[in-house]
């Protein structure tokens, strides 16, 4: 069924653009072969696998470049290992589409085909049309939709029902300058029967130089009650003074709802809530810091329990040092259920056609119902360009964490561009 | 990282010549190559605050999520399957899942995902679709009677034959009430509710 699907994808993109010319083919190519640890095969713990990644882009089918075709898949097989069974091998198509701009001029896109379609209402991957109708009588005021078989990856491969769909829309005004209001729908049903539907308001507005605004009214239709509620802003002030300096806050309440066969099911959660407040700063050029705070606040089945947690980050970018970028990043979360300290420390080094990488994750932690312990993460790559065409990759890492003492994991790949 | 690095330092006035042609420009086509410590250099002045700040990666999903959006203009649909969707032909810098699978998380994650999951419940979804994701471990684990791995017990309990606790009667009715679609997942069938003394009354199938 998978295969005749992507079989009959592969048809419609290339029997649509009839007015081929000489386009150009972009073609990414990476093969990998993979070592790693399953904590869960205790008898075997160390696996192989080779995957095989290629992206590929044929673009300028038109004279005018109007009309593009993507897409993006890999094929992975274990060598050694039990996770998957003996001589499989699994495929997953991430997207191949048509992409139609302008199919009238300044007024219609079109993308046809396996597509990832990021909106406000529901977000999701699929086989099927997504279309933007652009300046639809006032410049600025146009509509979207999309619709077709809804794509669910799970673990190694897609996972659903041939039945599963998801459908919807948006009307959007850009008419007010640096202003953009979205009402969207979105509908999903899993194995024919109705799922989930959002309605969701999105506004962003920049009325100030220095001010930027942004709002989302999310409501669950079939739970009749609010998914999402958010408030954010963003300040420069002193941008007129040449200081670098962003203010950042923002408020979300959720209330999530899950279909009969989504993740969340399992977990108790009524409603999350979030008042988060950060800055930005270049302290001056190549060095920028960071910082957040977050006051986060959990309602369990009762929705009246008071839960809240106190979350601290902070951050520094480093590329002073010509071919060198340093990032360091600490969190700091301490509340309901659970206490983590956490430190992201990474460097990339530039050397001709040599790029040098390392990094150390680590984590302090403890979890009211499970065990109080560290993990500890240390890592370092290298890509070296052959020629303009391949490029060969590696990393390596050592992972420490109660799973195991020590866990050596790495990748090696054989990077082809054309 | 080479090809990257050396981007990283072209000339931030190349950056600002590109923003003086392009004046008041939406499409960001002729930015593609520029490095992002440029990007302030034209958006200071141009009223319209950079956004791909340290924190971006939390921050994205309500400019991608917008009609019209012009993240295309620099990334392919990949860059965001590479985070999304476990793909890797951009990057295989990243962290490695029991399975093998490129993550955007650390590899030892799976010692403190729960914090994250607990911390901000929507979050995970937007990658980990299915349910087969949580119980392709948890199951595991608790066939092998590891503690904490039922992530919510919810049996019933009852401080007399027949008679069941108050405290359990009220969270199961209000779990119920919130979403009986997330019940329905497991007990699919009204007889998984009727065939017990409490609803004797639903009747059907």
């Amino acid at each position: 069924m998978r295969h005749s699907r992507a079989i009959a994808l592969i048809a419609a993109a290339a029997a649509l653009p009839s007015p081929l010319r000489a386009a150009d083919f972009q073609v990414t190519s990476s093969t990998q072969i993979l070592g790693y640890s399953d904590f869960l095969s205790p008898a075997e713990p160390n696996q192989g696998s080779v995957a095989q990644y290629l992206r590929l882009n044929v673009v300028g089918l038109d004279d005018k470049n109007r009309y593009n075709i993507y897409g993006y898949g890999r094929v992975v097989g274990q060598f050694t290992g039990q996770i998957l069974p003996d001589g499989d091998a699994y495929g997953r198509l991430y997207y191949l589409y048509l992409d139609a701009r302008d199919v009238i001029p300044d007024h219609f896109d079109l993308k046809l085909g396996r597509t990832y379609v990021p909106q406000s209402a529901i977000t999701s991957t699929v086989d099927g049309g997504y279309v933007n109708a652009r300046n639809l009588g006032l410049r600025g005021l146009g509509l979207t939709a999309f619709g077709g078989h809804k794509v669910t990856y799970d673990n190694l491969a897609e996972v659903g029902n041939a039945d599963d769909l998801a459908a919807g829309g948006s009307v959007y005004v850009d008419l007010v300058r640096r202003t953009h209001l979205e009402a969207s729908y979105a509908r999903k049903w899993i194995g024919g029967d109705y799922a989930q539907d959002f309605a969701s308001l999105d506004v962003n507005t920049v009325p100030f130089a220095f001010l930027g605004l942004t709002g989302r009214a999310k409501y669950d239709l079939g739970e009749s009650r609010w998914a999402e509620l958010l408030a954010g802003v963003s300040l420069t002030p002193f941008d007129p003074l040449e200081i670098p300096l962003v203010i950042k806050g923002e408020v979300i309440v959720e209330r999530p709802s899950f279909d009969q066969f989504s993740f969340y099911r399992y977990f108790g959660v009524a409603r999350y809530q979030e008042f988060g407040g950060a800055l930005e700063y270049e302290v001056l050029e190549g060095l920028r810091l960071n910082a957040r705070y977050a006051y986060e606040n959990f309602a369990g089945a009762n929705d009246d329990v008071d839960q809240h947690a106190n979350v601290i980050e902070a951050g520094a970018s480093f590329r002073r040092v010509r071919n060198l970028v340093v990032n360091a990043s600490f969190l700091n979360r301490n509340g309901f259920g659970a206490r983590l300290s956490g430190l992201r420390l990474n460097a990339a080094y530039a050397l001709g056609k040599l790029g040098l990488l390392a990094g150390i994750d680590y984590d302090d932690f403890r979890r009211d119902l499970a065990r109080t312990d560290t993990s500890k993460r240390y890592w370092a790559g290298a890509n070296y360009e052959i020629n303009k065409n391949f490029t060969v990759s590696v990393h390596g890492e050592d992972d420490i964490s109660y799973l195991f003492t020590h866990t050596l994991q790495g990748v090696a790949a054989l990077v082809f561009h054309l | 990282m080479s090809s990257r690095g050396r981007q990283l330092w072209m000339p931030g006035a190349l950056a600002i010549a590109l923003c003086a042609l392009a004046a008041a420009a939406i499409d960001h086509q002729a930015f593609k190559e520029t490095p992002l410590s440029d990007c302030a250099s034209c958006h200071r002045t141009s009223g319209v605050t950079e956004n791909h700040g340290p924190r971006f990666g939390q921050e994205h999903r309500l400019l991608a999520q917008k009609a019209g959006n012009n993240c295309g203009a620099c990334h392919q649909q990949s860059y965001c399957d590479d985070c999304h969707r476990g793909g890797s032909v951009g990057d295989i810098q990243k962290g490695l899942s029991r399975r093998g699978e490129p993550m955007p998380h650390p590899s030892t994650y799976v010692s403190f995902h729960a914090i994250d999951a607990r911390s901000d419940p929507r979050s995970c979804k937007r990658c980990h679709e299915s349910q087969n994701f949580c119980s392709d471990c948890h199951e595991k684990e608790i066939q092998q009677n590891r503690q904490g791995m039922d992530i919510r017990p919810h049996a019933p309990t009852f401080i007399a034959p027949g008679v069941p606790d108050p405290n359990w009667v009220s969270f199961h009715s209000a779990d119920a009430k919130r979403n009986l679609q997330t019940c329905q997942g497991c007990h699919p069938q009204k007889t998984d509710c009727s065939n017990f003394q409490c609803h004797p009354g639903l009747g059907g199938r």
